[in-house]
């Protein structure tokens, strides 16, 4: 595909700053229901209001959601901030948390490639994972794959457990140290992460950034 | 908290104007030239001495703050320990990325055309030139530190965070941003290497290269598509980029001067100096001229093709447009024109029916006389009679005596066969006139119903032409209001045929069997591709619902990939069309509703014209009949005199 004339030049025309694709798998099964639906359903405006007060980073974070409640849906596609619209969240059904994670990896690469075809500088994509429950779905090839990307430097791979999370599971997904969300904190969740796009966004350095660590006293994590 | 002066005045702190890393800047108030910066942390003894020299250096060169927020003043709390500095106060802050970046600048700087932005850059350029001919460095050159003023001056801030060199002492800068950064100090630690004028030569290329190509990075080709890697490896591909890319500007454009400074710029070490960059933009700032389509697109001379305009047809994006609200104010809604035309409508009496006309009067009385006339008894021919009867004794007479005295019989006789024929000749002397007097009159009624029917008929014809008149002025008033409606049908069309064709278009060159999808092996994709689904076009809920053996799950991944494809073509799909193709369908629309209106008031004057016509001829035929009725009326009278009475 990489001979084929890219077809996205106009957006890329308006706006030709340097990507950062980041994927939010978003778990939105039965259990996620009541409170916690609500308070990430927040969170997303949270992480919108913020991201869209940074000049730059709304004209370089591109956000894409994906919800796991059933089945896995992309509720919102690769968009920079300044066009990004919260999707309404709905909990239902089981956790296909191993078939999310595989579409969240292979949308931050298609994406990847697309910024390629047309020429634009990119930061490496993020996949942020959140989840509160077991997958009800074989997630190892999943796992084998985030293995693979990380160590490739394709993608940075973060997971958060929210209250009964297996953290187990998510232990052998993420190379990254996963992290328990402190009660339904999403809202400083979702301020930390637009804190670490909006210095990725503007660094421009691809190696490992000095992110605020979560879960300092004060963080919205624990370990 | 409260700041003072170096000679211990305090000072006014007005409303945050913004919040940096390390401090805060606020208004000075009673000063709106000023502004304030206060640093969260009081700043080191190295950074208090580095502004103390920079307070003191602007004494003996006050041009160093023509194009920075230099330190004007420093700030102290109560103990005298330097808090902060004061500084010019921008009038209207716009960070340098909104001016390069084509999308955002066409909002902010409508009227801005090319050779603005080339101004930008060599006014960049004479920045660099200042600073770097008083031994001053930027060191930490980014797009958030340059702000431009909308009469295309510059102004650098953080100014705190030059590198000055001053015979021993040294102040360094400590930061920088990957974009900016040469490749000899890719990867290094700023706060370990000292910056040089060459460092700063390279950012100012960058800057100058983002302003001239609309906002590319000169590395964002690159084979990884990550810049550090990129300037540090000197891929350096615009050239070759913009070959490929249909959207951007081709290189041979840009003057030869111009591309030999950005090329040693980007891959070489000496680099060149702000002064040659300040005389070779000038010079093509001063090439260039607008193309004959749009003022906005600005053309070196002599070149034949606008690239501008080229870019609009092949990659159907405009780097130049006014604001789309231009065109859309000249579309007028039809109530403002019509209105005019339904008052003159109303103002026109309405149509009339053949009753409502003044018929002519006195032809039906005229008419009842002159039959009565006709019918009535005429008194007999009495001396016609008595002459014949005289006569005719006198002939009979005049035989018998001939029969005695035959000369003076013959004579008797022939008197009374005179008498005879006087009396023949009296009668018929008497009757050829009544028959023609009744002719006459006979012919007169008829001339009198010949006007009636004719007025009739004109009534009749008069309210015909009416209605159809109006009726003409009807059809052409829908259709004036109906132009709205074709109109927003073009551009849905022109929008529809877009998307749907680009979408589809795009989507074709999705292979299903060559790509990842998760949960859809490569038999399951066989499968759908003998059922015609072949690429991420052929894939619709419904349809795949339809084929057996096909999991929801591999459903959804099928649709979720290709929304990912789609999301891919969203370019493609946001664009719609552009403003020039917009301009056009509203001219046409435009043109024709001229047209019709200009028919309509065609229509009503015709209507106003038939009106006053209809008006002109009835009263004429009413006329025409009165005095008929008048001229029979006083023959029959004389008639009937000489018929009747006498």
């Amino acid at each position: 595909m990489t001979e084929q004339i890219p077809f996205a030049a106009v957006e890329f025309a308006a706006n030709p700053e340097p990507r950062c694709a980041c994927v939010l798998l978003l778990d939105t099964s039965a259990s996620m229901s009541g409170a916690r639906i609500s308070e990430l359903q927040e969170g997303l405006a949270v992480l919108k209001a913020e991201l869209a007060q940074d000049l730059l980073a709304r004209k370089r974070v591109e956000l894409a959601i994906v919800t796991f409640g059933g089945s896995v849906r992309m509720l919102s596609e690769f968009t920079t901030v300044d066009q990004f619209e919260p999707p309404i969240l709905h909990a239902d059904g089981l956790t296909p948390l191993g078939a999310a994670v595989t579409v969240g990896l292979e949308l931050v690469r298609t994406r990847k490639r697309v910024y390629r075809q047309n020429g634009i500088a990119c930061y490496r994509p993020w996949v942020f994972l959140l989840t509160d429950g077991e997958p009800s779905d074989p997630w190892q090839p999943a796992a084998a794959a985030v293995r693979h990307a990380e160590t490739a430097r394709e993608t940075a791979f973060f997971a958060v457990g929210v209250g009964e999370a297996n953290l187990d599971v998510l232990g052998q997904l993420s190379v990254r140290q996963p992290l328990m969300l402190r009660g339904l904190q999403f809202r400083q969740m979702f301020q930390w992460l637009s804190t670490s796009l909006k210095s990725v966004s503007h660094s421009g350095v691809s190696d490992e950034l000095a992110l605020k660590n979560p879960t300092a006293p004060d963080g919205w994590a624990k370990l | 908290m409260t700041v003072y002066s170096a000679d211990g005045k305090a000072v006014d702190l007005g409303p945050v104007l913004g919040r940096g890393g390390e401090g805060v800047v606020h208004v000075r108030v009673g000063r709106d030239a000023q502004a304030c910066k206060i640093y969260q942390r009081p700043p080191t003894d190295a950074r208090t001495a580095k502004l103390t020299w920079m307070v003191q250096r602007l004494q003996q060169h006050p041009d160093l703050a023509q194009w920075c927020t230099w330190p004007q003043e420093l700030l102290f709390d109560e103990e005298r320990r330097c808090v902060g500095f004061v500084m010019e106060r921008l009038e209207q802050p716009r960070p340098i990325h909104e001016v390069y970046q084509p999308e955002q600048r066409k909002t902010v700087l409508p009227a801005a055309g090319w050779d603005f932005l080339v101004r930008v850059a060599t006014n960049c350029a004479r920045m660099f030139e200042t600073l770097h001919k008083y031994d001053v460095i930027v060191g930490d050159v980014n797009e958030r530190n340059i702000f431009v003023d909308s009469d295309a001056t510059v102004h650098l801030v953080d100014c705190d965070s030059f590198q000055i060199q001053d015979g021993d002492q040294f102040f360094g800068t400590g930061v920088g941003v990957v974009d900016y950064t040469p490749p000899e100090l890719q990867g290094k630690d700023f706060r370990l290497v000292p910056r040089t004028v060459e460092h700063d030569r390279f950012g100012l290329a960058v800057i100058a290269f983002k302003l001239l190509l609309m906002g590319r990075h000169p590395f964002s080709g690159g084979s990884t598509g990550d810049l550090h890697q990129a300037i540090a490896k000197k891929e350096w591909d615009y050239p070759q980029l913009a070959q490929r890319l249909r959207h951007l500007l081709p290189w041979s454009v840009i003057s030869q001067p111009l591309r030999a400074a950005f090329a040693s710029a980007f891959t070489e070490e000496e680099r060149p100096s702000a002064h040659v960059w300040v005389e070779r933009l000038a010079d093509f700032e001063a090439s260039l001229q607008p193309c004959r389509r749009e003022p906005l697109h600005k053309i070196p001379a002599g070149l034949g093709n606008c690239p501008w305009c080229t870019i609009e047809q092949v990659a159907g994006y405009a780097y130049f447009s006014r604001p789309q609200t231009q065109w859309l104010s000249q579309w007028q809604s039809p109530d403002g024109l019509l209105a005019p035309l339904d008052a003159e409508l109303a103002a026109l009496p309405s149509a009339r029916q053949p009753e409502e006309w003044q018929s002519p009067q006195g032809m039906e009385a005229a008419i009842a006389t002159a039959r009565a006339l006709l019918q009535a008894e005429r008194p007999p021919d009495l001396v016609g009679w008595y002459l014949a009867l005289g006569g005719g004794l006198v002939a009979v007479g005049g035989v018998s005596m001939a029969l005695f005295q035959p000369a003076r019989g013959v004579l008797v006789a022939a008197a009374g066969v005179l008498a005879l024929v006087a009396a023949r000749w009296l009668t018929a002397r008497r009757q050829v006139p009544w028959h023609r007097v009744s002719e006459e009159i006979n012919g007169k009624i008829n001339e009198m119903r010949e006007i009636e029917a004719e007025w009739k008929g004109e009534a009749l014809r008069f309210r015909d032409q009416d209605r159809r008149l109006r009726a003409w002025l009807a059809d052409l008033r829908g259709q004036v209001l109906a132009i709205g409606g074709q109109r927003q049908r073009e551009i849905d069309k022109l929008e529809g045929s877009q998307v749907s064709q680009g979408l589809r278009a795009g989507l074709v060159r999705f292979d299903l069997v060559s790509a990842t999808i998760p949960h859809v092996p490569v038999e399951k994709k066989r499968a759908l591709a003998i059922r015609g689904v072949l690429t991420a076009a052929d894939l619709d809920r419904t349809q795949l619902a339809a084929i057996p053996g096909l999991a929801d799950v591999q459903i959804d991944a099928l649709i979720a990939w290709r929304h990912s494809m789609e999301a891919q073509l969203t370019g493609a799909r946001a664009h719609g069309p552009n403003a020039a193709q917009l301009s056009a369908i509203d001219g046409n629309f435009q043109q024709m509703r001229e047209n019709l209106l200009a028919e309509m008031r065609g229509g009503l004057g015709t209507l106003r014209d038939s009106g006053q016509l209809a008006d002109a001829r009835m009263a004429e035929l009413v006329e025409h009949g009165r005095q008929a009725g008048l001229a029979l009326q006083t023959r029959v009278e004389a008639v009937r005199r000489t018929f009747i009475e006498d």
